[in-house]
C-alpha cells in the first residue's frame, strides 16, 4: 500500500489492465471510479503491443535489439514534435504518488489527473527501469512524457 | 612563397568581368603557389578518357535535366538545405587545411563521417574530430595510397565501414606524416565506424535527400586553375588550364543558385571562410564519385557530462539517457542486473545534477562512473 497520500480528490480515468495483482488501494488516499474497466480478453493489437514487435535475442546481447528507442528531444532542444506514439500520449501531469507491493512487476504510479497507471510488467528489467524514472519524475516533481498502451498500462516512460 | 607559374588572379578577375561576373575571384595563399604545389592541394586521379567521355555525358544530360521543370520525385524537397545551419544549428565539423598532400580524398571522407555523427544524432556539439592521417596513411597505405597518388572516396570509405579510424586526438594529421604519427595499440577503443557506404553518383535528388536526412555527401571535380582563385559567389568553370582532380564535402545546397554548397580542406583562407559554392553539373561535382555514410557508430568516453533525460519500456533491458553533448545512449548490461544499476546510477546523477563519464560502445553504455 502506497505510503503517500493526498487531499486532492482526483477523478481516475485510467482504464485497468488485465492483471489480477493487487491494486493500489484507491479508497485510502486517492479516489476511484466505480466504474473502472474490468478485466477482458486482450484483442490482437493489445496482445501485440504489450508483447512488442521485436524479437527476442539471447544472451549479452540481447538489451541492445529488445525495445524500441526513443526518438523524442530534450523540450529545450526539441526542433521535432512529439515523438511517435504507439498508444494514448499523457503529457504535463507530475508524478504525485507511486505504488509497489510484493508481486511481481506490479509497480504503479499516480499521475496528477489521469490517476494510477500500472506501469508496464512485460519484462523484469522493464517494470524495474520504469519504476526507477516514475520514482526519479516524482523526486524531481517533474512531468513525464506517458505513453499508454491499449491495455491501460504505461508503455513509454520520458523524463527530462 | 611564391610560384614562378602562380594563378594570374587579374587575368582571371579579367576573365569573368567579361561574364558578368558570375563569382569572384582573389588572392589567397594558394594563388602564390607554383603549379606543381598547386597539385597536392589536390588528390583524386584524373579519369581516362573513356570514363572521361562517359562523365561529360552525365553532365549534359545532368544539365539538361535541371533546365526542365523540378522531377516529381524532387518535389518533397526543401528549395534550399545547408548543414551548416539547421534551425539554427550547424552539424558541419571546422574547416581543416590538407597543406601539401593529395590527400584530399581522405578530407572529404572524414568531413563526411564527422558531419553524419552529428547530423544523424542532432548533436552540433558532438565530440567527432576523427583522425584523417589514419583513414589516409593509415588505411590507405596498406593500398598503395601516398600524397602523390591521391584516392577515391568509395575505398576510402570502405575503410571506414569495414574497420573504422581512431579519433585526431590519437593521430593528428599532418601533410605527409612528418610527425610520424601512428594509431596507438589502443586505438579500437576510442573510435568511428561508418555503418555503411552509399553510392550516390549521378544521383542529384539522392544527394539532396541524403543531405537533408543523413548528412554530408563527397563530391570530386576535376580543377582548373581559376578554382584556386575562388572567393565567393557560385562557382563555373570560366578560365585556365585543367590541375587535377580534387575531393570535397557537399554539406548543402541552394535551388535558387542552381548550386551545391562544398567544404574545402585549403583552411579558412580560401573561398567564404572555406566554403564555397559550385553550380550544378560543374566539372563533374555530381556525376563522377558522390559517396555517403549511412552512418557513424562510435566508441567514446563521453567525459564529464550531465544526464538531461532518461528514457524506458517494459521490454528487457531497454532504459536510455539522454546525455549532454552525445545525445540518447542506450543503457547496456550483460543481464538485468548489470542493466538496472547502470540506469539507476544515470539517473541519481541526473536527479542530483552531477557528471558523469561514461562509455559508450556504439550508442550502448557499457560502464558508467558518476559523481
Amino acid at each position: 500500500m502506497p505510503s503517500k497520500t493526498t487531499t486532492k480528490s482526483t477523478r481516475v480515468t485510467a482504464r485497468s489492465t488485465a492483471s489480477t495483482d493487487p491494486r493500489p488501494d484507491h479508497g485510502v488516499s486517492l479516489a476511484v471510479t466505480a466504474d473502472a474497466p474490468q478485466p477482458h480478453p486482450l484483442s490482437d493489437e493489445e496482445l501485440r503491443l504489450l508483447v512488442g514487435d521485436a524479437t527476442q535475442v539471447d544472451g549479452a546481447s540481447a538489451a541492445a535489439a529488445t525495445g524500441p528507442a526513443p526518438t523524442m528531444e530534450p523540450p529545450q532542444a526539441a526542433t521535432s514534435g512529439p515523438p511517435a506514439s504507439a498508444g494514448t500520449p499523457i503529457t504535463g501531469q507530475k508524478v504525485v504518488a507511486t505504488y509497489a507491493e510484493q508481486t511481481n512487476r506490479n509497480a504503479w504510479a499516480y499521475l496528477a489527473t489521469a490517476g494510477w497507471k500500472k506501469l508496464s510488467d512485460l519484462t523484469d528489467t522493464g517494470s524495474t527501469t520504469m519504476t526507477l524514472l516514475a520514482a526519479h519524475a516524482r523526486a524531481t516533481g517533474t512531468a513525464p512524457y506517458v505513453d499508454e498502451n491499449p491495455a491501460g498500462t504505461i508503455g513509454t516512460l520520458y523524463v527530462w | 612563397m611564391a610560384g614562378k607559374d602562380r594563378v594570374d588572379v587579374s587575368a582571371v578577375q579579367r576573365e569573368l568581368e567579361t561574364q558578368n561576373h558570375p563569382w569572384e575571384a582573389a588572392e589567397n595563399h594558394l594563388t602564390r603557389l607554383s603549379s606543381i604545389e598547386r597539385a597536392r592541394r589536390l588528390g583524386v586521379p584524373l579519369p581516362d578518357e573513356e570514363h572521361r567521355a562517359l562523365l561529360e555525358q552525365r553532365a549534359v544530360r545532368l544539365r539538361a535535366r535541371l533546365l526542365e521543370a523540378p522531377a516529381a520525385e524532387g518535389a518533397a524537397l526543401p528549395a534550399a538545405f545547408d548543414l551548416r545551419n539547421v534551425g539554427g544549428q550547424s552539424y558541419v565539423s571546422g574547416i581543416r587545411d590538407q597543406a601539401q598532400c593529395g590527400s584530399c580524398v581522405a578530407f572529404g571522407s572524414v568531413a563526411v563521417m564527422e558531419g553524419t555523427a552529428r547530423y544523424q544524432r542532432r548533436m552540433p556539439t558532438l565530440d567527432s574530430d576523427f583522425s584523417e592521417a589514419h583513414l589516409f596513411y593509415g588505411w590507405g597505405s596498406t593500398v598503395g595510397v601516398t600524397c602523390d597518388t591521391g584516392w577515391m572516396p568509395m575505398p576510402a570509405l570502405t575503410f571506414a565501414t569495414n574497420d573504422g579510424i581512431c579519433f585526431e586526438a590519437e593521430w593528428a594529421y599532418t601533410a605527409g606524416n612528418t610527425n610520424g604519427g601512428s594509431a596507438p595499440a589502443s586505438w579500437q577503443q576510442h573510435r568511428a565506424k561508418a555503418t555503411g557506404a552509399v553510392d550516390l553518383t549521378n544521383k542529384v535528388d539522392d544527394i539532396k535527400a541524403h543531405l537533408t536526412t543523413v548528412g554530408p555527401v563527397t563530391g570530386c571535380f576535376v580543377v582548373y586553375t581559376d578554382f584556386f582563385s575562388y572567393k565567393s559567389g557560385v562557382y563555373q568553370q570560366t578560365t585556365g588550364k585543367q590541375e587535377g582532380g580534387h575531393c570535397v564535402a557537399i554539406v548543402g545546397y541552394d535551388d535558387a543558385q542552381q548550386a551545391w554548397i562544398i567544404k574545402n580542406s585549403w583552411g579558412t583562407g580560401w573561398g567564404m571562410g572555406g566554403y564555397g559554392l559550385i553550380r550544378y553539373g560543374e566539372c563533374y561535382i555530381d556525376t563522377w564519385a558522390n559517396v555517403a555514410v549511412t552512418g557513424v557508430n562510435l566508441r567514446s568516453w563521453t567525459a564529464a557530462k550531465k544526464v538531461i533525460g532518461g528514457y524506458s519500456t517494459g521490454h528487457d533491458r531497454n532504459g536510455w539517457v539522454y546525455v549532454q553533448d552525445v545525445g540518447w545512449l542506450h543503457v547496456g548490461g550483460a543481464t538485468g542486473t548489470a542493466h538496472v544499476a547502470m540506469f539507476a546510477d544515470l539517473l541519481t546523477a541526473k536527479e542530483k545534477d552531477a557528471y558523469v563519464n561514461a562509455y559508450s560502445d556504439d550508442g550502448t553504455i557499457k560502464t558508467v562512473y558518476a559523481y
